[in-house]
């Protein structure tokens, strides 16, 4: 249990050196980790995890060589990927009769498998290291933060790469501050519409209520598009984090995660993040009076339902029928209360936000839309 | 209520219970059901309307809006084809097309021997390895006309119906 902030900036602490060991291998240790995203699982990322798994046993280097399934590399088309630490090397498009030879030849001998490397499609060379990679060298990932680097289930990784400090951050601020800050961040929603999102929060904040809700609209459908699977993936916590913030700050206590069910592994992993029992979701949470429960609901294939107020209804156990507005969700949202629906990548900037600070985000972006915005490619 | 045996009566009943606790958790009843009893007949939304104080008229509407419930039992194996743009523009539709050839069923079926269900999926969000089709929650990526009789076979080889 994590009872209050100095014990979080401690846990933070040791988490993040753990993490970093990983990185730089200054645990005199190799790791390895491959894409547990729904592209790769599909080209067998599991099995190939497993035959890592196996291969290490038999040849009892479990004290040098870890193997770990992180989320999303966002380059499915390249998928599966595997990585080895510290050198960073990145091996694409792996099959199971591969394992072998990267423990052979990688681990054990030290030397690449040229043969797995990206080749640029424009220089035809081939690559070693993800950052060298022309699609990923201008990225800059803010909402993406921890997807393909961190373990998605198991909590310590996540907070090794900062979650909850945040929330943390925003608990010792007055609830209007962290509203301010989110709107001299300039986020703006990113599930289509672009609203401000400190604007909508101030609706929420104002209306007097013992009962408000948070909800994250993770109902993602337009075709083609897979932004928020890959952040609810990869890193489940910011998302979660980004809602609780939320939560202090319009003066909810419950959050509901709208998420299709064509995501199970994105619903699976939220589930485990959620029931993560370091007492930083639920009541008092790091002592500070402040109490947050996350729920879960699945959609059931209706593409109305990402709508927001069709969203709500679902939510409610009815047809997914889109209502008139106004009123408009923070005035009678959920069950009649005043609520605010946020998209998926939006929730995940506002961990960020809260954890480095407006102005780094508001550097990012264009005059009237801030930081980063995640696109998927696809056919 | 006289066609439902006794232990799918305690069944439903003890998926409604699991949500005692929960606000308007129609949605989640009827998911669980899907999943568990494998589809949602009427004498089973009379059940859930007794548990719950909802009623039939409602339960029904909610389960005809919502293409993931079913009326009619669904197949041992559910071959979901995605058509979204990124898999159709990939030849998804051809996919589709010769899974229901081999199948004798068209898209929303369920063969005679309860073994296949077809479904045509909106995006699953798979697209950079359209065309995608998942059977049974397995993802099976850039799938071309020439690999779905193979892939029926698997399956037929893995067993019976239900």
């Amino acid at each position: 249990m994590v009872k209050n902030i100095e014990e979080l900036k401690k846990m933070s602490c040791d988490c993040s050196k753990c993490l970093d060991a990983k990185f730089t291998g200054s645990d005199g240790k190799r790791h390895i980790v491959l894409c547990g995203g729904t592209g790769c699982l599909s080209s067998n990322s599991a099995q190939i995890l497993a035959e890592f798994e196996k291969q290490i046993a038999e040849r009892k280097l479990e004290d040098k060589v870890t193997v770990n399934q992180v989320g999303c590399f966002g380059f499915c088309s390249q998928g599966p990927f595997v990585k080895i630490y510290p050198e960073d090397t990145l091996y694409r498009m792996v099959k199971i009769e591969d394992v072998n030879e990267i423990i052979e030849k990688d681990i054990l001998g030290g030397e690449v498998v040229e043969r797995l490397l990206y080749i640029d499609p424009q220089t035809l060379e081939k690559v070693k290291k993800q950052e060298d990679i022309t699609f990923y060298k201008k990225q800059v990932r803010i909402a993406l933060h921890g997807c393909g680097s961190i373990n998605p289930e198991k909590i310590e990784e996540s907070i090794g790469a900062g979650a909850f400090q945040g929330l943390s951050r925003a608990l010792s601020m007055d609830r209007q501050d962290v509203i301010n800050e989110i709107l001299n961040s300039g986020l703006r929603g990113r599930g289509g519409a672009g609203f401000p999102t400190g604007r909508k929060w101030q609706f929420a904040y104002n209306q007097v209520s013992d009962e408000k809700y948070v909800i994250c609209n993770g109902d993602e459908g337009d075709p083609g598009a897979f932004m928020d699977r890959s952040i609810l993936e990869g890193n489940p916590l910011a998302v979660i984090e980004g809602m609780m913030i939320a939560g202090y700050a319009i003066g909810a206590k419950d959050g509901y995660f709208y998420v299709r069910a064509e995501y199970p592994i994105a619903v699976k992993r939220l589930k485990i993040a959620i029931k993560q029992e370091l007492g930083l979701i639920g009541d008092n949470i790091l002592g500070t009076g402040f109490s947050f429960r996350v729920h879960i609901r699945l959609g059931a294939g209706a593409f109305v339902c990402g709508e927001e107020t069709a969203l709500l209804n679902s939510i409610e156990g009815q047809r997914g029928n889109p209502r008139p507005r106004p009123p408009f969700p923070a005035v009678k949202g959920l069950w009649q209360q005043p609520s605010i629906v946020n998209n998926v990548e939006t929730l995940a900037c506002v961990s960020y936000i809260m954890r480095e600070g407006f102005e780094k985000f508001n550097n990012i972006g264009t005059e009237k839309s801030k930081g980063t915005k995640v696109f998927a490619l696809g056919g | 209520m006289s066609k439902l045996s006794e232990a799918a009566v305690k069944q439903i009943n003890e998926i409604c219970d699991r949500y005692a606790d929960e606000k308007t958790p129609l949605m989640m009843i009827l998911s669980d059901i899907q999943k568990e009893y494998g589809y949602i007949p009427l004498e089973v939304q009379e059940l859930v309307s007794e548990k719950t104080g909802v009623s039939v008229a409602e339960i029904y509407g909610v389960v005809t809006f919502y293409s993931f419930f079913s009326l009619k039992p669904k197949g041992k194996y559910v071959i979901g084809c995605c058509l979204g743009t990124a898999c159709y523009v990939k030849g998804a539709q051809q996919v589709i097309d010769k899974f229901s050839d081999i199948l004798k069923i068209k898209p929303g079926e369920t063969t005679e021997d309860g073994l296949f269900t077809l479904d045509a999926l909106r995006c699953i969000g798979a697209c950079g390895i359209a065309p995608a089709v998942t059977i049974n929650g397995k993802v099976y990526p850039k799938v071309s006309v020439d690999v779905v009789s193979k892939i029926v076979d698997e399956y037929k080889a893995m067993g019976g119906a239900n």
